[in-house]
């Protein structure tokens, strides 16, 4: 029960900062501008398909912008020795964090779907029904979970970097990269671009591992961090 | 594996103590022991390692050579039950969204206290109900710094490690706060490692104090026999100085001239027999407008002992 207190900690240090409401606004602006630029023709399977694309390359941003900000922010505001002078294991510290990080993306995630939902409504896209968009809804969180899994990367890199600015400088690096090994025909062996395309294409095996290593390696790598490295 | 120390009236414990980054030893050797309920002042120019000696200390580094105990408990990141014991400032750091009360809650549930009255008791204890439900962005800088030692005071710890924790106070509070760490001293057992540059300060706080240069303990001496070693002298100002000099050039006594262009005799006889002088220039019609025995501060005496650790040093 002692980590349900931590993450009571964590939880409130996130919704009480500006940073949470400002990441909700654009989870909800752009979504809403893909979605009114939309074509009003398109059925509801092609809608979706679209704009979930675009909506999980934001998310790629968001979830590694969660990560990052959440652990570089006790670098930021020094507050990291009020976490690493107390008398509680370092683990439940970090694992504290993952856990709000990943309920703040859970969050985000299943609001800007129901965004698009609710914009597609309003401008009228034909031809749905609730079971396709719900099953629409369970895949586009499956790419989601797999994004969460290798926004893990930004918590370590933010704890080695002591901030939060050079993992969000990587995320867009990251963009950029997955831009280019897409067209290389290679997106399904880099972890940032596995998720976005299993929307739209079944992924093999090798590419569920690799964004399951990278997944571990940002977990496994942050705790190690927060337990045994020198914190000058 | 938490090693433990047979028990000693010693609470801190540094037994050799080293730390080097590459070839800079920021830490040399240093040895030290503060007893229970007693307040050790930790003074040193900026860089003379005071600062990575503190996170040894709170096992935010790892010695390269020594050890640190604190309670006959080996200090080691493992060993994170000790921080039951310890409180720690080092500045007033905060969650600038959260109010006064939700970051000593945060600060509660940290140090694993059930009992949620222990905000209220260490809001009241630092002066801070008027600002409980203030945001700590808001706070004036010595608030902030009240708050800081909330945070480090929640738990009631028997050691409480302090890095500055005055700067930004205004004076009715650093006299506040100087009363409370006495008190916690002298009434509670709690001994404090306190680390500052307001040495006049901290001579009305302190038992014992020790100066850091260059990595290294180069003193460590209680209050008492720290009074006895200040050097007095005796200072002088007159109508006409440079006839005044003249006079005590002619009668052997050794001076200087002050950065207010006084003269400060250090000689003994001086010192015993202020009216000899006085005497001496009356009698050649320079008499003093001003004559006083003034005793060497914390401030002299810290300069005094780095400067003679650097001519040491060169020699």
């Amino acid at each position: 029960m002692k980590i349900l207190s931590f993450v009571n900690c964590e939880a409130r240090k996130v919704y009480r900062s500006t940073v949470f409401w400002v990441v909700i606004s654009v989870f909800s602006l752009l979504p809403l501008m893909l979605g009114f630029l939309s074509s009003p023709d398109l059925d509801w399977e092609s809608y979706l398909s679209d704009l979930l694309a675009s909506t999980a390359t934001l998310l790629v941003v968001g979830c590694s912008f969660t990560s990052a900000w959440v652990f570089g922010r006790e670098y930021t505001d020094n507050t990291i020795k009020d976490l690493l002078v107390k008398p509680i294991p370092k683990t439940y510290s970090v694992l504290s964090k993952f856990i709000v990080i990943t309920i703040w993306n859970v969050i985000l995630a299943s609001f800007s779907f129901m965004v698009v939902t609710g914009v597609g409504v309003f401008i009228g896209i034909n031809g749905g029904s609730i079971s396709l968009i719900l099953s629409e809804f369970l895949t586009f969180m499956l790419t989601a979970i797999m994004i969460m899994a290798v926004s893990t990367t930004s918590a370590l890199l933010a704890s080695v970097t002591k901030g939060y600015l050079a993992p969000i400088g990587l995320t867009f690096v990251i963009v950029i990269v997955s831009n280019v090994v897409t067209h290389l025909g290679m997106g399904t062996y880099f972890p940032w671009t596995i998720p976005v395309i299993s929307l739209v294409d079944s992924i093999s095996l090798i590419s569920i591992v690799i964004v399951m290593m990278t997944g571990i390696t940002g977990l496994v790598g942050t705790i190690a961090w927060w337990r045994f490295a020198e914190q000058k | 594996m938490t090693i433990v120390k047979k028990a000693s009236l010693a609470v801190i414990q540094m037994e050799g103590l080293s730390k080097y980054f590459g070839d800079h030893r920021a830490v040399n050797n240093v040895s030290l022991e503060v007893k229970r309920g007693e307040i050790y002042g930790f003074v040193g120019l900026n860089g003379a390692g005071k600062t990575t000696t503190i996170k040894l200390l709170l096992s935010l580094l790892k010695p390269t050579t020594g050890s640190i105990y604190m309670m006959g408990s080996k200090v080691e990141s493992g060993n994170y039950k000790l921080w039951n014991k310890v409180g720690y400032l080092e500045e007033a750091t905060y969650y600038p969204g959260l109010t006064v009360f939700e970051n000593l809650d945060i600060a509660r549930r940290m140090q694993m206290i059930s009992d949620r009255q222990s905000v209220d008791c260490v809001v009241e204890k630092l002066g801070l109900d008027a600002y409980k439900n203030k945001k700590a962005q808001n706070l004036s800088l010595g608030n902030k710094q009240r708050l800081g030692l909330a945070k480090a005071m929640i738990h009631n710890p028997e050691i409480l490690i302090l890095d500055e924790p005055i700067n930004g106070l205004d004076p009715a509070s650093v006299a506040e706060i100087r009363e409370m760490l006495l008190d916690l001293s002298k009434n509670f057992g709690v001994t404090i490692f306190i680390s500052s540059h307001l040495l006049e300060e901290l001579t009305k706080l302190v038992d014992r104090i020790g100066i850091m240069h260059h990595g290294q303990l180069v003193k460590d001496i209680k209050m008492a026999q720290l009074e006895q070693s200040l050097q007095k002298c005796l200072l002088l100002d007159g109508r006409d100085k440079s006839a005044m000099s003249c006079i005590l050039k002619e009668q052997g006594y050794d001076f200087e001239e002050t950065m207010d262009r006084r003269l400060k005799l250090m000689d003994d006889d001086a010192i015993l027999q202020p009216d000899r002088v006085a005497e001496l220039l009356v009698s050649a019609n320079q008499p003093p407008t001003h004559l006083s025995i003034v005793t060497e501060d914390l401030e002299g005496y810290f300069l005094r002992t780095i400067r003679s650790v650097i001519r040491e040093g060169q020699s």
